[in-house]
């Protein structure tokens, strides 16, 4: 899921282009709720615990933390609050924590008793 | 049993489906070119700043505060960046993002409330029954926070309930890894929006002491204190992008300002609770108030702990010779306008408390943890059953008027009303021409859509401004008759106006007597403009008879210049 909103995010910004209410709706996704969700399953590798609507829950308020603090990060960046930097840091973020998650759940599935 | 649990999923989607729909009806009416309030066109023109210099601003031209004070944009700064990631990313205009905020931040909130009832009371009917009482809200609460109009309260609302639920695992489930998320999200509500971070705080702290008290729990208070410290780092992004936190104290005075102008609309009374909240939630979260203590049910006492606080901030406020004290105080803005209490943070908790009693105490038969789960009669379901049909009857006049409220919201087909007089502005004057309007609101719309300074708003920016008792003279006596007409020019002359609008049958403030009032009712409004229309250094240059609208242009060179002493007036 997460790859494929990255994707097609990327595609409707930089090949599409148009201002469309499925792009609105993506960017909504995107922005408000990628970033959290996959902080969030990179946490529930510690804290099982979270599951079903408290997971989207949490995943909206880790999203704001994350979109605000990388935002604070890029006006004081060289490169300021635009497109580009914006895309390449939410997807970045959030393939890193997918993938983070993932090998560490793979390595507890596998664990040898 | 887990089919009756699972019901609560499809009334969850009917409790989302009704309040998105609710925040919908202004984009149905006027779509998503003019936004539901006034105030959020401040917002607006940050967005816009943010998108067009790809950095966030220091400060506003067109406020009333002086250029260099860090004041104008220093508070909500992460509400600017947020809703600048999202219109960059989704392509849109920023007025279409603003439009929907209210919509997308409603659904997120009602998932939290309802993520925060089921958690602290096991059950889902108590989530599901607080999201409802949450999703039909009625006065303040419809008007800014989760409401019709995109402010940083809308966000600032999800964040509340959010950073308290994390806060309680922390403490009650005793789970360390929510300690280092409920500090961050602490921290960002300060940059999301001041009053939730303030409000967050104080009830944290009382939570704590209380904890501390009943429970004899130390440990409470170290929980407290990492949390607060893992915000700090808030504090310090705040600190160091503004550099300057004297303009609290010109808010706090400004607060006090608003507080004296009769009818006094931002410090609200118990009445104003009663009405907005509504008997039946103020009735069901009273009596699990009340069992928090009776019961011993300290999992409540977080809730309980915010409606104590929310309650004595009401009371501080309405002692009226407590307010100069509070103005000294930093903060104590939010104290005195307490308004902001219904915006919708206590709404939320009662709503919240209301939900745990219908779940706790009046169905207590669905409760996932109960051993009669198993065993459930026909009897009981019959009764369950009956009693939500009560509740959602009971419900069903504030249904309407949540309806009919977002339906007859004004504000957004006002402002449109006004288009041709922004497009003229914007045409036919220079960008450093100064205005002044006998409305005191729409001149937040005028500073986005035209981009020309306007003398007076009640914004917050314009709160800030050092000569704010100034400033209200001149609002009051270029429009209001009585006033010393000297006065009135002469301050003409220093703050440099070069235009005056007059709008027909609208409110001003005068200062003189401390209250809003309307200068010229509509039978008495052919002698106001004559009346306007006498004044030599006036010139009407622009009117449109239909839609009530007037501009003057001040001659400058015949205007009283000479010395003059404001009289002493004090909030």
């Amino acid at each position: 899921m997460v790859v494929s909103v990255n994707v097609l995010m990327i595609l409707f910004v930089y090949f599409l282009g148009e201002q469309t209410y499925v792009r609105f709706l993506l960017s909504v996704v995107y922005v408000l709720y990628l970033p959290g969700y996959s902080l969030v399953e990179f946490i529930t590798t510690f804290e099982k615990s979270i599951k079903g609507v408290e997971k989207i829950a949490y995943s909206f308020g880790l999203s704001i933390v994350v979109v605000i603090l990388f935002c604070f990060l890029l006006n004081y960046s060289p490169w300021g609050i635009r497109l580009t930097p914006l895309i390449i840091g939410i997807s970045l973020f959030t393939m890193i924590c997918m993938l983070v998650a993932t090998i560490r759940k793979y390595k507890t599935l596998f664990k040898p008793i | 049993m887990k089919r009756l649990e699972s019901l609560t999923y499809i009334g969850l989607l009917a409790v989302l489906v009704l309040g998105a729909y609710i925040r919908f009806i202004p984009i149905l009416e006027t779509g998503t070119e003019w936004l539901a309030d006034l105030d959020p066109y401040r917002n607006l023109r940050a967005v816009n700043e943010v998108i067009s210099n790809c950095r966030m601003p220091l400060f506003d031209n067109l406020s009333a505060a002086p250029n260099g004070t860090y004041a104008t944009y220093s508070t909500s700064q992460g509400y600017y960046m947020l809703s600048s990631a999202l219109t960059l990313i989704s392509g849109s205009s920023a007025s279409l993002f603003l439009s929907f905020s209210p919509v997308i931040y409603e659904v997120a909130l009602l998932l939290v409330v309802y993520v925060f009832g089921t958690e602290v009371a096991n059950s889902r009917w108590a989530g599901l029954f607080a999201a409802f009482f949450v999703a039909i809200p009625r006065g303040w609460a419809m008007i800014s926070l989760i409401g019709t109009c995109p402010l940083a309260e809308n966000l600032g609302a999800v964040v509340f309930p959010l950073v308290l639920l994390l806060f309680w695992k922390c403490t009650v489930q005793k789970r360390k890894s929510f300690l280092l998320f409920s500090g961050l999200l602490l921290g960002i509500s300060l940059l999301i929006h001041p009053v939730t971070y303030f409000y967050l705080v104080i009830t944290i702290f009382v939570y704590v002491v209380l904890m501390c008290i009943i429970k004899r729990h130390g440990r409470m208070l170290v929980i407290g204190l990492e949390v607060l410290v893992i915000s700090f780092f808030a504090v310090l992004i705040q600190f160091f992008s503004i550099r300057d936190f004297g303009y609290l104290s010109s808010f706090t005075h400004g607060a006090l300002w608003l507080a004296s102008l009769q009818p006094v609309y931002p410090v609200i009374d118990f009445y104003v609770v009663f009405y907005e909240v509504g008997g039946l939630v103020l009735f069901l979260s009273l009596m699990a108030f009340i069992l928090v203590f009776l019961d011993r049910k300290w999992n409540y006492l977080i809730l309980a702990s915010c409606s104590i606080v929310m309650f004595g901030i009401i009371a501080m406020s309405l002692v009226v010779s407590l307010r100069p004290l509070l103005a000294n105080v930093p903060f104590g803005a939010f104290i005195i306008l307490s308004h902001r209490v219904m915006m919708p943070y206590l709404p939320l908790v009662l709503s919240l408390l209301g939900g745990i009693f219908v779940a706790e105490y009046l169905l207590p038969w669905v409760r996932t943890d109960n051993k009669l789960k198993c065993q459930i009669s026909f009897k009981k379901a019959v009764a369950a059953f009956v009693l939500i049909i009560v509740f959602i009857a009971v419900s069903l006049p504030s249904i309407q008027s949540s309806l009919e409220y977002s339906a007859n919201y004004k504000w957004a087909s006002w402002a449109k009303k006004y288009a041709p007089l922004f497009k003229w502005a914007k045409d036919n004057t220079n960008a450093s021409d100064v205005f002044i309007l006998n409305e005191i609101s729409l001149g937040e719309v005028v500073k986005t859509i035209a981009k020309r300074p306007i003398v007076f708003t009640l914004s917050y920016q314009d709160l800030v401004t050092p000569n704010l008792v100034k400033r209200m003279w001149l609002q009051s006596s270029v429009f209001i008759k009585g006033y010393d007409e000297n006065l009135a020019q002469r301050l003409l002359y220093e703050f440099n106006v070069s235009y005056v609008i007059v709008i027909k049958n609208q409110s001003n403030l005068d200062i003189l007597n401390k209250k809003y009032v309307f200068p010229a009712p509509d039978d008495s409004f052919p002698l106001y403009l004559q009346w306007m229309d006498s004044k030599e250094y006036l010139e009407r240059i622009y009117s449109d008879l239909n839609l009530g609208f007037y501009v003057y242009f001040v001659h400058r060179d015949r205007l009283f210049n000479g010395e003059i002493s404001l009289p002493e007036v004090e909030p």
